[in-house]
């Protein structure tokens, strides 16, 4: 198996242990993918700082962005899966990369917008319509006041009529960042109080962003038959995450989920309005 | 990685305080490991002889084989989250425990069932989707959405509980039955499951770790690990670990379609 990242190093550049762990990782290609940084270093008898530098020498950020960029590549090499386990690990690392590209900080500011804001618009359409749904769901068992927003037309008109003093945040999930559609629904909203929270399967490189803030899932796509999975678990584990601050800052007596607990234990809680 | 063996035969041998017990092993493993069976049954609030009958249940000889099992595992750790510049220690234990829950569903699956599951998938039998309404609806469209992907024929969606118990009370047993239950008790989804199994059509059922009447009723049991959680009434269960479940299913049918024989 091969791999273009690493194919493309210029081993001039490199160190004695940064060689190491090069060679390391072109005989082992696949480790990365279901170990955390703290995991691989230990593996290779390596600082934690000498990995990061690595990483950076090829161009990228740090740790997660090489796993990521190298999962991506990798996703349709398959001749070496044959162990079910094996298949349960991976998806598991995607679950716990997804975890650890979460921006708390920005997480618990968009919470703080939704429990100030009088109502949530959602919207979602195609494959970004269930994980619009399930927030939608979830939120209004917590009883927030949340209006669901399915489908462009429905949007655009809701973006043409929108009441301008209205104490409301929209959120979007959407799997593009297309410009000739998105700019123009952003373009409406823009004289409106309501703040826009945009949450997107894929990079926004042509929108110009003013107050909006602009998240990037880092799905990571899965093609089979030329047709994208579109799994969302980037976007659902976000949205859980969210979900869960919202949950702590709403019942604050109450603990977040804990798996100390006994699962079949009902949790009853206290009505918010 | 070494495991605990809980395939579908052990865990519907649990009772719901053994599941417990396992439950905070699972979530510990770095205490138990240091811990006397003692401290750890008075930690989880159940006698010692509930931790052996655990123990024996999931073929150890006792806690002293159970607490070498962990450690050999420890060389694998869950990822701990450390709290960062404005995170709150609350915070990072959102995603601890995420990541346990996910971790948890994950690590007992019971491979077997998978097979059996993607292989009776690969059939060209119809395949009947019970979605109940609400938040448990999106997951079961979530499961049709990829099986369409997948390239999986006949896949049917029911809606109204009375529509689908008709439709299940006129299905032969070459139809399958897919049901998804978070509690695994929700009384419209057992009375298709009960339908089902008087006219022995295959059940394949989803549902949580602890004992519950679908998964005694399903021949085929995918298991989660979640926190049932309702506000006066109102159910907002995570479903986040049934995602993750439901997306790897299908990871491994494709998988199978392909010839690959894993």
């Amino acid at each position: 198996m091969k791999s273009n990242i690493l194919q493309s190093v210029d081993l001039t550049t490199l160190t004695q242990s940064e060689r190491c762990i090069y060679a390391y990782l072109k005989e082992h290609p696949r480790a990365i993918l279901t170990s955390n940084l703290e995991g691989l270093c230990r593996e290779m008898y390596i600082s934690t700082a000498s990995m990061v530098r690595f990483c950076q020498k090829l161009g990228f950020s740090g740790y997660n962005e090489l796993k990521f960029s190298l999962r991506q590549e990798l996703e349709d090499i398959r001749e070496d899966i044959k162990e079910i386990q094996y298949l349960l690990n991976w998806q598991l690392s995607v679950a716990m990369d997804s975890l650890s590209q979460i921006d708390l900080p920005l997480l618990r500011s968009i919470c703080d917008e939704l429990c100030r804001a009088k109502v949530c618009y959602v919207y979602g359409t195609d494959s970004s319509l269930m994980a619009a749904q399930y927030f939608h769901s979830i939120m209004t068992a917590l009883d927030y006041r949340t209006i669901l927003l399915q489908g462009r037309y429905l949007l655009e008109a809701f973006t043409y009529n929108f009441d301008e003093t209205e104490d409301a945040v929209i959120l979007l999930f959407t799997a593009h960042a297309s410009q000739e559609y998105y700019s123009k629904i952003l373009n409406n909203l823009k004289s409106s109080s309501r703040r826009v929270i945009w949450i997107c399967s894929e990079e926004n490189h042509s929108i110009p962003l003013s107050q909006e803030v602009f998240i990037h899932t880092q799905e990571t796509n899965i093609i089979y038959r030329n047709i994208d999975f579109n799994f969302k678990l980037s976007t659902f584990t976000l949205i859980q995450v969210l979900i869960e601050l919202i949950y702590q800052r709403v019942f604050p007596q109450l603990p977040p989920t804990s798996p100390d607990q006994n699962t079949s234990q009902n949790q009853n809680i206290q009505k918010r309005m | 990685m070494t495991q605990f063996h809980v395939d579908e035969a052990v865990m519907k041998s649990l009772s719901k305080n053994e599941l417990s017990v396992l439950q905070y092993i699972y979530a510990h493993p770095q205490k138990v490991c240091s811990m006397s069976i003692k401290e750890l049954s008075s930690q989880v609030c159940y006698s010692p002889t509930t931790v052996l009958r655990l123990c024996k249940k999931l073929n150890l000889s006792g806690f002293a084989e159970l607490k070498y099992t962990l450690k050999s595992r420890l060389n694998h750790p869950a990822p701990t989250f450390s709290a960062s510049k404005g995170e709150s220690r609350d915070d990072t234990e959102i995603l601890e425990n995420i990541s346990k829950e996910l971790a948890a569903t994950f690590h007992f699956i019971d491979h077997e069932q998978l097979l059996e599951i993607v292989t009776l998938l690969d059939s060209h039998k119809p395949l009947y989707i019970y979605s109940p309404s609400g938040i448990t609806g999106i997951v079961a469209e979530y499961l049709q959405r990829l099986l369409f992907i997948a390239g999986r024929k006949q896949v049917f969606m029911m809606e109204s509980p009375k529509l689908a118990q008709h439709m299940v009370k006129e299905l032969s047993p070459d139809n399958i039955l897919f049901l998804i239950s978070t509690g695994g008790v929700f009384p419209p989804t057992l009375a298709l499951a009960r339908i089902a199994a008087m006219r022995q059509i295959p059940v394949i059922a989803i549902s949580p770790y602890e004992v519950n009447t679908l998964s005694t009723l399903a021949q085929y049991n995918l298991r989660f690990f979640t926190i049932q959680r309702e506000n006066s009434g109102a159910e907002l269960t995570s479903r986040l670990p049934l995602f993750y479940l439901i997306s790897a299913l299908i990871r491994c049918y494709v998988f199978y379609k392909d010839g690959i024989r894993l």
